[in-house]
C-alpha cells in the first residue's frame, strides 16, 4: 500500500456541459490540456467525463487522456425521471441525476443507447432517461447514485429513509452485481452533509458500497470566477445579480487526492472505491479501421473489381478518342492506391448517389475540396474536371502514406439536396444515416463581448476592447495581447484587466450545438452503434453527438452533401436559354476563352457571379484583368486575408502585366510555376516542387504541404534535410536548395487547394459566361434564387435581390413590376427583353398564394378587383397577401387608367368589402344557393368602375409601400424628392467617408433599418442603417444617446425606419470585419433629428434661382406671400437670371425652411429652382 | 370720397417733398411728411396712413427696409407702399416688390402720372 492517498475523479463536467462546465480536455492547439497532462504526471489512475445528459466530449476525453497515458473513463450524468421518460408532465426541477460509467465496449454501447434515448425519446427541457431503460441497458455499466440532486439523496433529504433505501436497492438490482455505488459529495453544503449521513446509513443496512466524488466543473480553485462568468453567459445573467443561478462556494474544482482523502476521512472506503471503479473500467474503442456501409456489387465481382470496371468505362466515355497514356497510367496508379487502402467501397457509395442525382436531373457541382484531384472521381462523374489538364494532384486528395479517410464533398443544387439524403436513407436504412452535430465556441472577440456583458461593462467600452482584437478564424486572445500593445495598455484599468483575465480563461469553450450544414454519416450498422445521437431542439434534426472530426477518426464514412444555390441558378438559366434561344445549349460545352466573358470580368461587372460577387473581388478583377481561365483560378486562391497581407496579390498583378520581372531560382521551377507568373499560389505547386526538385514521393509531398498549412515550424524544419539532400541528387547545391525551401516556407503557407479552386473557378466562369452572354436569363434565375434568401423588409440584412435588380437595371435590363395579369410565381422573362417580378417575391405572398393567382388567371385575365377576388382562392391568397400585392403595385392593372397613387388607394379601400362579398358568394355557391349576385358577378366588374373612391396616396406613401413589399424603391427613391434639402445639414456624403475623416460628421439620409436592442443591463440601444443617395452606413445608438441624460433628451423615439433624418456623431472604422457585418465605417451616433428639424438649424441661406421670365410682379408678390408665411431666421436670396447675367437680390424676409415651403417653391418655379446653402 | 386719404411723403430731398406736399394737397389728399427712413418708419407704424410715397435712398434706414418692416409688421392693416427709385432695373423692381411695395414709381416722374396711379390704387380699395 502506498503512503500517498490515491483518488480518481469520476464525476467531471467538461466544457461540453454547455451550461456550466469549463474543464478542458484539449488546449487551444488541440493538444491534451494542462489538466490532463498534470493528472497524468501525478500518476492519476484515471479520469472520467460525465457531462450533463450528453456524451459530446466522450471521444475527446478518450483520445486526449490516451495520448498522455491516463485512463479515460467514459460516462455521463444522466437526467432521470421518476416515472416514464416518455411522459412530459413533470416540471424540469423534478428531474433527478444519475451517473453511468462504461466498464467495457458493451457498456459503452449501452451508454450510447441511453444517451440517444434521452434525446430522442425523453427530451423535455433536458434529455431524460428512466429506470426502465436504464435496467435494459445496464450491462457493462458502473452506476453511481449521483449528486445531491439524485433520487436517493432527495429521498434522504425529504426525511424518507425507508424510501431512500428502497430506491437504492432498486438501483442495485437493476445494475450488474457490485456495480452500483452510493455517491457521496462534500462541497461544504449543508444538504450534502445530511445526505451523506443518510447514504452511510443505507450503506450500513444494505452493504451497497460508497464512492466519493467531487462535482468538478473547473480545474483549479482560482477558476471559480471564470466558471461563474460562464454560468452567467449561458443563463443571460449579470455577475452582480443578486438572485441568479450560482454555485455554492469555490469547491467545484479538481481536488488533489490528499484533499479528497481529507474530506472523506470518515469514509476511507469511499475514496478507495474510486480507484476500484477505475480499475473496473477498461474501455477500448476500436480506431483506425474503416467501417464502410455495405455496397452490393454484381455477382462474381469484388468491390475493387467493380470499381475498376466502372472507372475504365468512365474514362473511355470521358475521352471518346481514347484516353492518353498519361491518363491510363494515372488511373491505374489511383486504382491501386484505392484498392490497397480499402476505399473502393467508399468510391462506390459516392458514385452511386451521384449517379442517382444525374439520373434525376439534380445538378451536381464539378467538385469541391480536394476530390477534383482524382482521375477515378472524374471517370466516375463524381467530379467534372480533368485533373491532368488542370494540374491537380491525387495525393492532395488521398495520401498513400497516411491512414486517413478521403473526403469527397459534393455540391448539389440547394433545392434538391434533401432528395439525395432521402435516397441515401432509403438505400442504406434510415437508422444508418444521420446528420452531424457541430459545436460553436467562444471566439476571441465574442468572449470579450460576452464577459463584458456579464460584468456589466458599458457596450461602447466593451466594443472598444473587442475591436483591439483582430478578426479571423485563427486569432486567439492570448496572441492578440502579445501583438497589440493597446490591449495591455487598456488592462491598466483593473476592470479591463479582469475582463481580459476572465476572457482568456473562457476563450474557445464550446457554447452551442448546431447541425452541421452538410455533414452526413453513413454507417454499416445503425449509427447509434458508433456514435450517440442527439436531436437538435431548434431544428428537430437527429444528429450524431460526435462532430465531423471525431467520426472519420472512428473509421466512419462521412459525406458532406452541400447545397449550392449557384447550381440551381445555372440549371434554371440553361433551361430558359434552351426554351427561348437555343434548344441545344449545353453549359459543359461553352468555350473557355469567350471574349465577352473576360471583358465582363475585366470591367469588374461580376455582381451575382459565383465567388466573384464581392466588392473587393470586383476591384481586384479590374486590376488583374483576367485573360485566361487560370487567372480566375488564381484570383480565387489569392483573394484571402493571408496572401493579400503578404502582398501576393500585388505581386501577381504586377507580374501578369509585365510591370515586374518573372524569374525562377532554378529552371526546374519554371514548368511548375509559369502559369502563375512564378508566384506560388497553390499547395499543389509546393507539392510539385518538392517532387520535381527533391524527388519527394506524393505522400511525402502531401505531408510537407500539411506541415506548411499548419505553420508549425518544427514540422516543417523536420523535412528540410530530406529536401536538401533530395535536391542534391538533381545537382542543386545546398545553398540554393535552402533558399528555395525558405521561399516555400514564406509563400507556400498561403497556398490554396488548387483542386477546390479549379472546380469553383469553373463555376465562376460558367456564371460569368451566362451573365455576359445571356444576362436576361441569368439575372432572372439569380433573382428567383434570391427569393427567400433576401428577406424583404428585414431589419438587419442587406437585400441582395435589390442589389442585383438595381445592377440589372443599370446595365440595361428592363425590370417590370409585379402584375397579377402577367407575373408568374417566380421571376419570369417577358418577351422580348424584360424580367417580370415574381409574385412570391412580394412580402407576405407565399407560394400557395402566388399559385392561386396564377392558376386563376389561366382562365383569362382578371376583369377587376371583384373578378379577381371571385376567381382567386381566398383561402390560399388571404387578405393580407392581396393587400401586399396591392401595395406592391401588382393590382394596378385592375384599376385601368388611374395613376398608381390613386389606383392603389382605391383598391385597398375596396378590398375588405369586395373580398368578404366574394367569400360569401363562394359559400353560397358551395351550399348550392347560387344567388343573383353570383350570376351578376361576371358582368359587375368592368375595370375600376365599382371601386370605392379614396384619396390618392402621396408619392412618398407609394414608394414606402414598394420598399416594404418588394425590398426596394421600385418606381423612384424617396430621397430623390428631398435631395436638395439633404445638402444643407450634411457634412459628408456617405460614400465620401474614409478613415481620414476624424472630426465629427453629420450625415443626412433615410433610416432604412432600425433594430432596437436591450443591453444586458436592461438599457435600450439601437442599431440602424442610414442610406443616402451615395451609399449606406451602420449607425450605433448607445444607451446614453438612446435614452438621454439629464442634460440632453434621448433620441430613441426619433429612430423610425423610413424617416429622413440627420444623424451626427463620430465615425468608427473597425479594423477588420470578422464578427462585424462589414469592415466599413460605423457611426456612433450622438444625435438624430428629423430632416425637418435639422434643416433650419444648419441652413445658412435659401437661394431662389428663378428664370427671369417667370418673375413678373404677380409671381414676385406670390413669392413674397409664401416667404412671409414661413417667417424664420434663414436669409433668402433671389437670383435673378437674365441674358446679361445673374444679379442677386437680398430679400428682406427671413424664413423657416420646411417641406411645405420648398414644395411651394417647386410648384411656383419648378423643381430645382432653389437650393440651400449651409455654413460648413 | 367720404374720408380724405392720408398720404405720407418720405424723401430726403426737401424740394421734392415741398412740391409733392403742395401738389397732393391740391389733389385733395391729406399729406404728412418724413425727411428720413427712421421718421418714415415711425410715422408709418404709428399714424393711420393710407399710402406711403417712399424714396429708396434715404438716411438711417432705406426705403426697402421701411417698406418691409411696415408691411410685414402691420400685415393687412399696413398702408400701401409706393416706392420711388431712380434706378430702373428689373432687379430694383424685384426688391421693391419683395419688400412689400405695391407700386414702383420711376424717378423722375410726371405729376400727372402720379395722380393717375394714386387714383387707380385708391379706386381699388
Amino acid at each position: 500500500m502506498s503512503s500517498k492517498p490515491e483518488f480518481v475523479h469520476l464525476h467531471n463536467h467538461s466544457e461540453y456541459s454547455l451550461l456550466d462546465g469549463i474543464l478542458r480536455f484539449s488546449d487551444h492547439d488541440g493538444k491534451p490540456s494542462e489538466l490532463i497532462k498534470s493528472l497524468a504526471k501525478e500518476g492519476a489512475r484515471g479520469f472520467a467525463v460525465t457531462d450533463h445528459g450528453n456524451m459530446y466530449g466522450a471521444m475527446e476525453c478518450y483520445s486526449q487522456c490516451s495520448k498522455e497515458g491516463l485512463k479515460p473513463v467514459i460516462g455521463s450524468e444522466f437526467y432521470i425521471v421518476k416515472g416514464s421518460r416518455l411522459d412530459r408532465g413533470h416540471p424540469q426541477r423534478e428531474n433527478r441525476h444519475v451517473v453511468c460509467l462504461a466498464k467495457d465496449y458493451a457498456g459503452y454501447q449501452n451508454l450510447m443507447a441511453l444517451s440517444s434515448a434521452g434525446f430522442l425519446e425523453g427530451f423535455y427541457y433536458d434529455p431524460r432517461i428512466d429506470r426502465e431503460i436504464l435496467a435494459r441497458h445496464s450491462k457493462g455499466l458502473v452506476i453511481l447514485s449521483g449528486c445531491v440532486k439524485s433520487e436517493v439523496c432527495q429521498a434522504v433529504l425529504a426525511g424518507d429513509m425507508a424510501g431512500a433505501e428502497t430506491l437504492a436497492a432498486s438501483y442495485r438490482d437493476l445494475a450488474e452485481p457490485g456495480c452500483f455505488f452510493l455517491e457521496m459529495m462534500d462541497h461544504g453544503i449543508e444538504d450534502e452533509k445530511r445526505a451523506n449521513a443518510g447514504l452511510m446509513e443505507i450503506h450500513r443496512r444494505t452493504g451497497i458500497p460508497l464512492v466519493a466524488t467531487n462535482d468538478c466543473h473547473y480545474a483549479r480553485k482560482s477558476d471559480q470566477e471564470a466558471h461563474d462568468a460562464r454560468l452567467c453567459i449561458s443563463t443571460g445573467a449579470l455577475l452582480a445579480d443578486g438572485e441568479r443561478l450560482r454555485f455554492a462556494g469555490p469547491e467545484f474544482y479538481v481536488k488533489s487526492p490528499a484533499e479528497m482523502a481529507g474530506l472523506f476521512e470518515s469514509a476511507p472506503e469511499a475514496v478507495a472505491n474510486t480507484v476500484r471503479i477505475a480499475e473496473m473500467c477498461n474501455l477500448q474503442i476500436p480506431k483506425g479501421k474503416f467501417i464502410l456501409p455495405e455496397f452490393a456489387v454484381p455477382e462474381g465481382m469484388t468491390q475493387g473489381s467493380y470499381l475498376e470496371r466502372l472507372a475504365r468505362e468512365g474514362l473511355r466515355r470521358r475521352f471518346p478518342d481514347g484516353p492518353s497514356p498519361a491518363h491510363h497510367g494515372r488511373l491505374a496508379y489511383e486504382l491501386s492506391v484505392i484498392q490497397k487502402k480499402g476505399f473502393a467501397g467508399y468510391f462506390l457509395v459516392v458514385w452511386d448517389f451521384i449517379a442517382y442525382a444525374r439520373r434525376e436531373g439534380i445538378p451536381v457541382g464539378p467538385g469541391r475540396g480536394s476530390g477534383a484531384g482524382s482521375l477515378v472521381a472524374y471517370a466516375l462523374d463524381i467530379t467534372n474536371l480533368d485533373p491532368l489538364e488542370h494540374k491537380l494532384l491525387f495525393e492532395r486528395f488521398l495520401n498513400p502514406d497516411r491512414p486517413t479517410m478521403p473526403d469527397l464533398d459534393i455540391d448539389f443544387a440547394d433545392t434538391d439536396r434533401d432528395r439525395i439524403i432521402e435516397y441515401v436513407r432509403g438505400k442504406y436504412g434510415a437508422s444508418n444515416v444521420a446528420q452531424i452535430i457541430s459545436f460553436s465556441s467562444m471566439g476571441a472577440k465574442g468572449v470579450i463581448r460576452d464577459v463584458g456583458r456579464v460584468m456589466g461593462i458599458s457596450l461602447p467600452e466593451v466594443d472598444r476592447i473587442a475591436k483591439m482584437v483582430p478578426g479571423g478564424p485563427d486569432v486567439t486572445l492570448y496572441g492578440a495581447i502579445q501583438k497589440n500593445p493597446d490591449l495591455p495598455k487598456a488592462a491598466q484599468d483593473p476592470q479591463i484587466k479582469k475582463l481580459l483575465d476572465l476572457s482568456l480563461k473562457l476563450e474557445g469553450l464550446k457554447r452551442h450545438t448546431t447541425v452541421h450544414a452538410a455533414g452526413t454519416v453513413i454507417t454499416k450498422e445503425p449509427v447509434v452503434r458508433y456514435s450517440p445521437l442527439a436531436r437538435n431542439p431548434r431544428s428537430d434534426v437527429v444528429t450524431t453527438q460526435y462532430d465531423g472530426d471525431v467520426l472519420p477518426a472512428l473509421g466512419l464514412l462521412k459525406v458532406d452533401f452541400l447545397g449550392l444555390r449557384t447550381l440551381t441558378i445555372i440549371q434554371n438559366t440553361v433551361r430558359s436559354i434552351r426554351t427561348r434561344k437555343d434548344p441545344a445549349f449545353d453549359i459543359e460545352g461553352i468555350p473557355m476563352d469567350d471574349p465577352k466573358t473576360y471583358e465582363l470580368l475585366r470591367r469588374g461587372e461580376s455582381l451575382a457571379v459565383f465567388q466573384l460577387d464581392s466588392s473587393g473581388m470586383r476591384t481586384l478583377l479590374q486590376q488583374l484583368k483576367p485573360t485566361v481561365f487560370n487567372d480566375i483560378v488564381a484570383i480565387l486562391a489569392l483573394y484571402r486575408p493571408g496572401p493579400m497581407k503578404a502582398g501576393m496579390v500585388d505581386m501577381f498583378v504586377e507580374r501578369k502585366h509585365g510591370r515586374s520581372k518573372v524569374s525562377y531560382d532554378h529552371p526546374l521551377l519554371q514548368p511548375v510555376l509559369q502559369d502563375t507568373y512564378g508566384c506560388i499560389v497553390f499547395q499543389e505547386q509546393v507539392m510539385e516542387i518538392s517532387k520535381e526538385l527533391a524527388g519527394f514521393t506524393g505522400g511525402q509531398a502531401d505531408t510537407l504541404r500539411k506541415a506548411m498549412g499548419k505553420k508549425t515550424p518544427e514540422d516543417f524544419e523536420k523535412m528540410r534535410p530530406d529536401f536538401v539532400s533530395g535536391a542534391a541528387k538533381n545537382k542543386i547545391p545546398p545553398k540554393l536548395a535552402n533558399k528555395i525551401y525558405d521561399h516555400l516556407l514564406e509563400f507556400g503557407g498561403y497556398g490554396f487547394n488548387r483542386s477546390h479552386t479549379a472546380a469553383y473557378g469553373l463555376l465562376a466562369y460558367q456564371t460569368a459566361y451566362l451573365k455576359a452572354n445571356h444576362a436576361l436569363e441569368f439575372m432572372c434565375a439569380v433573382a428567383t434564387s434570391e427569393i427567400g434568401h433576401s428577406v424583404v423588409g428585414s431589419d438587419d440584412k442587406e437585400n441582395k435581390l435589390a442589389v442585383y435588380l438595381e445592377d440589372g437595371r443599370r446595365t440595361g435590363l428592363k425590370i417590370l413590376p409585379p402584375d397579377v395579369q402577367r407575373s408568374g410565381a417566380e421571376f419570369t422573362i417577358e418577351n422580348p427583353d424584360a424580367i417580370r417580378f415574381g409574385l412570391v417575391a412580394v412580402k407576405n405572398v407565399g407560394l400557395g398564394a402566388a399559385e392561386a393567382v396564377v392558376g386563376a388567371r389561366s382562365q383569362g385575365p382578371f376583369k377587376g378587383l371583384a373578378d379577381f377576388c371571385s376567381r382567386v382562392d381566398l383561402k390560399a391568397a388571404n387578405k393580407k397577401a392581396i393587400e401586399s400585392l396591392i401595395r406592391a403595385g401588382a393590382l394596378d392593372a385592375l384599376d385601368p387608367g388611374k395613376p398608381p397613387a390613386a389606383a392603389r388607394a382605391r383598391l385597398l379601400a375596396s378590398l375588405e368589402e369586395t373580398a368578404d362579398r366574394q367569400a360569401r358568394e363562394r359559400e353560397d355557391l358551395a351550399r348550392g344557393q347560387a344567388t343573383l349576385f353570383a350570376m351578376d358577378c361576371l358582368s359587375c366588374d368592368a375595370g375600376g368602375a365599382s371601386l370605392q373612391d379614396a384619396a390618392p396616396w402621396s408619392s412618398n406613401d407609394v414608394l414606402r409601400s414598394e420598399k416594404e413589399m418588394l425590398g426596394f424603391y421600385f418606381s423612384g427613391h424617396p430621397l430623390l424628392e428631398v435631395r436638395a434639402q439633404l445638402q444643407a445639414p450634411r457634412t459628408h456624403d456617405i460614400a465620401a467617408l474614409s478613415p481620414q475623416v476624424t472630426t465629427p460628421v453629420r450625415l443626412a439620409g433615410l433610416l432604412a433599418q432600425v433594430k432596437r436592442k436591450i443591453t444586458k443591463k436592461g438599457e435600450q440601444m439601437a442599431e440602424a442603417v442610414l442610406e443616402d443617395l451615395t451609399g449606406s452606413i451602420r449607425l450605433l445608438v448607445f444607451p446614453r444617446a438612446y435614452s438621454g441624460t439629464h442634460h440632453a433628451p434621448g433620441i430613441g423615439d426619433k429612430l423610425q425606419a423610413g424617416a429622413v433624418v440627420v444623424a451626427s456623431g463620430r465615425l468608427s472604422f473597425s479594423k477588420s470585419g470578422s464578427d462585424e457585418a462589414e469592415g466599413g465605417p460605423e457611426l456612433f451616433v450622438d444625435d438624430v433629428s428629423p430632416l425637418a428639424e435639422a434643416l433650419p438649424r444648419y441652413a445658412r441661406k435659401l437661394v431662389i434661382a428663378a428664370p427671369m421670365a417667370s418673375l413678373d410682379d404677380k409671381a414676385l408678390r406670390a413669392l413674397r406671400d409664401v416667404l412671409e408665411s414661413h417667417r424664420g431666421r434663414c436669409p433668402v436670396e433671389l437670383e435673378h437670371r437674365t441674358t446679361q447675367g445673374v444679379s442677386v437680390l437680398e430679400v428682406e424676409t427671413r424664413v423657416l425652411i420646411d417641406q411645405n415651403l420648398l414644395e411651394s417653391l417647386d410648384s411656383m418655379f419648378g423643381e430645382k429652382s432653389w437650393r440651400i446653402e449651409s455654413a460648413s | 370720397m367720404a374720408d380724405r386719404k392720408r398720404i405720407l411723403v418720405a424723401d430726403d430731398d426737401p424740394d421734392l417733398v415741398d412740391l409733392l406736399k403742395m401738389d397732393l394737397a391740391n389733389q385733395g389728399y391729406e399729406v404728412l411728411v418724413a425727411m428720413n427712413g427712421k421718421e418714415a418708419l415711425q410715422m408709418a407704424m404709428g399714424e393711420k396712413i393710407d399710402l406711403v410715397l417712399l424714396d429708396v435712398m434715404m438716411p438711417y434706414i432705406d426705403g426697402y427696409h421701411v417698406a418691409y418692416e411696415v408691411t410685414s409688421k402691420l400685415g393687412s392693416g399696413a398702408p400701401m407702399i409706393m416706392l420711388m427709385t431712380s434706378r430702373d432695373t428689373a432687379r430694383e423692381k424685384g426688391i421693391a416688390i419683395m419688400s412689400g411695395a405695391a407700386e414702383v414709381l420711376q424717378k423722375p416722374f410726371e405729376m400727372d402720372a402720379l395722380h393717375r396711379k394714386l387714383a387707380e390704387i385708391f379706386a381699388k380699395t
